[in-house]
């Protein structure tokens, strides 16, 4: 149980940013930009491993846990369950078409209503066709 | 002298956040919005939760830079700012305001420390979950922001003349320092 009542029952560091949005973009931002950033000489995975590692030296069962995953480690799995992590993540910040466009998969976004479709690609801009 | 190549003379976080300006820039925003943002808590109560976790951390600069900024925006009830670094319970603060410094020391030594009953004392004395929370993560962030600036050993002024100026300035609010152009 929360300390204080966050109005939702999110894990871990999920809750109390739900909480607070305001304070929640700069920290989702700096996650972003220390962990998920491809511009670094440190791959994600040593990156995380610092922060698994820094977590639990701080004895924070939540963010030195988060790593662990039980499903299957097939390619494909691992990648559903990425995306689904990225969904939470970058909740609202404009990341999800590009994730889906990246691996291929923009058939599996909805279309809600009937004349509606996916683009698979920016539009140009006028001053540039 | 910082144990990286950094912007020489530029002290403490500004030079950290001149060297790496994707990562200064939501650190800039989330001292902004916590330390000037909207919140039941006045700016100078969160300027003072800052330089007490800071001084708990031994971080010269971060204490130093947010007692000034504290000074400033308690005005003409500045000398409360020394006293609480001094000796926090015997301070003239409120009891409220004790309660949760006293919370965001235990955020200081570590999360699992503060207890439902630090909790229990600062909601009988009329803490908001909002205060709480804030005050809970204004202790976390600058855990976080003082191992920033001492694990690069950061340029740390010994001038307190120079803190009272950079307390004028951080009154305004903070915003990521641009480079400086060569």
């Amino acid at each position: 149980m929360a300390y204080i009542d966050l109005q939702n029952d999110l894990p871990g560091i999920r809750g109390p940013m739900a909480f607070r949005p305001e304070t929640a973009k700069p920290l989702n931002e700096l996650a972003e930009i220390l962990l998920h950033s491809e511009n670094n000489s440190l791959t994600r995975g040593e990156r995380e491993m610092i922060g698994a590692y820094a977590s639990s030296l701080n004895d924070c069962f939540f963010c030195h846990n988060l790593a662990v995953y039980s499903g299957a480690s097939t390619t494909d799995a691992l990648t559903t369950e990425m995306l689904k992590q990225r969904r939470y993540s970058l909740f609202y910040e404009g990341h999800r078409w590009i994730d889906m466009r990246r691996y291929n998969l923009l058939s599996q976004l909805p279309v809600d209503r009937t004349g509606d479709d996916v683009w698979d690609k920016f539009p140009l801009p006028v001053t540039e066709q | 002298m910082a144990h990286i190549q950094v912007e020489e003379g530029v002290p403490g976080i500004r030079s950290l956040g001149m060297f790496r300006s994707e990562t200064g820039k939501p650190l800039y925003d989330l001292a902004q919005v916590l330390l000037r943002g909207e919140s039941p808590l006045s700016e100078a109560d969160r300027e003072l939760i800052a330089a007490y976790v800071s001084q708990r951390n031994k971080c010269v600069f971060c204490s130093s830079s947010h007692a000034a900024a504290a000074r400033c925006l308690y005005s003409d009830a500045k000398d409360i700012v020394d006293d609480v670094l001094q000796d926090m319970q015997q301070s003239g603060i409120s009891d409220k305001l004790k309660s949760l410094l006293h919370i965001a020391g235990k955020v200081q030594i570590s999360g699992k420390e503060v207890l439902p009953e630090d909790i229990a004392a600062a909601r009988d004395l009329g803490a908001t979950n909002r205060e709480i929370h804030d005050t809970v993560l204004i202790a976390a962030t600058f855990c976080m922001f003082n191992r920033y600036v001492d694990g690069l050993a950061s340029f740390t002024p010994t001038d307190p003349a120079t803190y009272e100026a950079m307390g004028e300035r951080m009154k305004n609010g903070y915003s990521l320092p641009q480079p400086i152009k060569k």
